[in-house]
């Protein structure tokens, strides 16, 4: 008879919680009813058990069999481990908790399944909001609540981060942390995290850094400052009239020079020079740098480099 | 979540929590309560409570069986001789957990409100301070312009703006009946129906201008489907290949096809709303992006080269820095 899979992993959990010593596969075996009599086939649906109950958050600790000779390792599950902390929720905060969950949704549906733990109800589909998926989200949140640095490669280059603080704005997820390879605070983009080798994201050990309390600049979302490492300079740019209404709306009013039929000129502090020249270009021809002279020459560079590959091509 | 295939690992918390729930009242608790808060079928119910009390049967030690549960009346009663505390929160958990509570918490909420508490209790649990470490905006209901259409989708009127078309460049006057706003990858969306073009359309928030709610009636009654941005099918292909430093583009905007390659990088098949859209992505991978294949509605292999001369000439006309 084919068991019920989620029989079969609660009889493992059930077997394995708060048991004095590890046991071995063979045991857990002899004590689950459902598993497979072929030894291969036992294996391979053993392995699929051990890691959707990982991916729950069960935690199965591997360790030697006591008595075993030579030590063969087993398996066990510590209640101190597994147990959730009694947040001591006041029902007014589940509720409130069950609000938000339903409100705004969040990828793979985790929101719902850790309110199942703290002991809400089931939170209705169809939020109103939801939040994107990042793939490298959770690791920076282990990175920050367990205090473990993150490894990986940002402009093209290898960074080393004590991550102190994730920010959800305009559509995207920022991490902020100490850049050890800098020696100062920094705000990244998590989708423009690249692909090394492996992992986008390398989790250091846990405690591997001291929480700090808030620190560094806060997140300046805008392309030209953000993750920006020279001295701020200041860039006036002209925009066509048709665009202004638009650009006006992502800018702070003192940033406007003059609006009328001329068009909309604004002042800017530019830290990151490639990350102005990549914004002042999505305006196409609707947008032109007036000064420094540097930042036109910048943009103008740019262009004129993609005319000559464009010439050599065909 | 009755219907569905449900995954084996929700089906699990959801049954642990139905028992620690029930255990939870001394004298069981009715079983359309259970039902309602857990969104079961009774007869779903009944079938995981069953399955729950053949855990550890098999065993010859009565005391390897975690739940006694029984339904008795129309109530439902449970003890728990394991599992009686709940599992701890996986990092995603208490992540989206953080993440949808400070989602709806204004910059300047009421400390006191259930939220707030809850969000301080929450990081507690995970050992952290939220307000230092996890900051969601997703400006709730849209800004002014959110507010002004929920305004005129509550009193089914019609709404006319000036909108700026990103993709094809174009500003242009708009008649809508409004339908639904709704927040998709951080920004607010407008579906309805474009009264002069027949259609429902979907338009961005932010590019909406001179939003005026007039006096006339909406009459097209609202479709069920939710808004979304979606390309017409037939919307005109180009194949780009992408070197490792342009992967975000495959984060950002959706792609129809996508492949590795073996010298590194990625090839991509986006689905394209028009050459201007296009254009801006091009001129800022720069070198960083190189056209493989590309509709001839959209332009032609020279398409970065032609944009590139365009914006240039701009500057080649006027005097220089000013």
């Amino acid at each position: 008879m084919t068991l019920d899979k989620v029989e079969r992993l609660l009889s493992v959990m059930n077997v394995l919680l708060d048991v004095p010593g590890a046991l071995t596969g063979q045991t857990i075996r002899s004590r689950v009813p459902g598993y497979p009599d072929d030894d291969a086939s036992f294996k391979r649906q053993f392995e699929r058990d051990k890691n959707e109950l990982r991916d729950m958050g069960v935690p199965l600790l591997v360790e030697p069999v006591p008595g075993s000779d030579p030590p063969v390792l087993g398996y066990r599950i510590r209640a101190r481990d597994y147990e959730l902390k009694d947040p001591g929720l006041e029902p007014d905060e589940l509720e409130a908790l069950n609000m938000a969950a339903a409100a705004v949704g969040s990828d793979g549906g985790h929101g719902r399944l850790g309110l199942f733990k703290l002991g809400g109800a089931a939170v209705p589909t169809g939020a109103s909001a939801e939040l994107p998926a990042d793939p490298d989200l959770v690791a920076a949140f282990r990175g920050v609540a367990e205090l473990r640095t993150l490894a990986f490669r940002y402009h093209d280059q290898d960074r080393l981060v004590e991550p102190q603080r994730l920010e959800f704005s305009r559509g995207h997820w920022y991490l902020g942390g100490l850049d050890r390879t800098r020696g100062e605070h920094r705000w990244f983009r998590m989708s423009r995290i690249q692909t090394g080798t492996g992992a986008r994201i390398a989790l250091g050990d846990p405690g591997s850094f001291e929480r700090t309390g808030p620190v560094g600049t806060p997140l300046q979302l805008d392309p030209w400052r953000i993750a920006g490492d020279d001295e701020p300079t200041t860039a006036t740019v002209w925009f066509d009239p048709q665009v202004a209404v638009s650009v006006r709306s992502g800018l702070p009013e003192s940033m406007v020079i003059s609006d009328d039929e001329e068009g909309l000129v604004v002042a800017m502090e530019v830290a990151n020079p490639d990350g102005f020249v990549s914004w002042v270009l999505s305006y196409l021809d609707r947008a032109e740098v007036l000064a420094p002279v540097e930042l036109r020459s910048k943009v103008v560079d740019w262009l004129t480099g993609l005319v000559d590959t464009g010439l050599e091509a065909s | 979540m009755s219907g569905g295939r449900i995954p084996a690992g929700v089906r699990l918390q959801r049954l642990l929590s139905v028992l620690q729930w029930v255990a939870s009242h001394e004298d069981g608790v009715e079983i359309d309560a259970v039902c309602q808060r857990f969104d079961l079928r009774q007869d779903e119910l009944v079938k995981e409570l069953e399955m729950a009390t053949m855990i550890g049967g098999d065993s010859r030690h009565y005391d390897e069986m975690p739940f006694v549960a029984y339904i008795e009346g129309q109530r439902v009663n449970a003890m728990l001789l394991s599992f009686k505390r709940p599992l701890r929160l996986t990092p995603a958990e208490g992540l989206a957990l953080l993440a949808s509570a400070d989602a709806l918490l204004g910059e300047d909420h009421d400390p006191d409100a259930p939220l707030a508490r809850a969000l301080v209790k929450l990081g507690d649990l995970l050992g952290i301070k939220p307000e230092e470490t996890v900051e969601v905006d997703l400006d709730p209901d849209g800004g002014q312009t959110g507010r002004e259409l929920a305004d005129a989708i509550q009193r089914r009127r019609r709404v006319r703006f000036t909108y700026w078309s990103y993709g094809r460049d174009e500003v242009t006057q708009r008649l809508v009946e409004p339908w639904q706003t709704r927040a998709d990858v951080g920004s607010w969306y407008l579906s309805g129906f474009d009264v002069d073009r027949g259609e429902v359309r979907t338009f961005r928030l932010d590019r909406i201008d001179a939003l005026v709610v007039t006096d006339e009636p909406a009459v097209v009654e609202p479709d069920a489907t939710p808004a979304q941005v979606s390309f017409p099918e037939n919307s005109p292909l180009v194949v780009l290949d992408l070197s490792d430093s342009a992967r975000w583009v495959v984060d950002t905007y959706p792609v129809v096809d996508l492949e590795p390659r073996p010298q590194g990088g990625l090839r991509v098949t986006m689905a394209v709303m028009g050459s201007p859209w296009l254009e801006r992505l091009l001129l800022r991978l720069g070198p960083a992006a190189t056209i493989v294949d590309i509709d001839p509605r959209l332009g032609s292999q020279h398409l970065t080269a032609s944009a590139a001369r365009r914006v240039l000439a701009r500057y080649e006309a006027s005097s220089g820095p000013r």
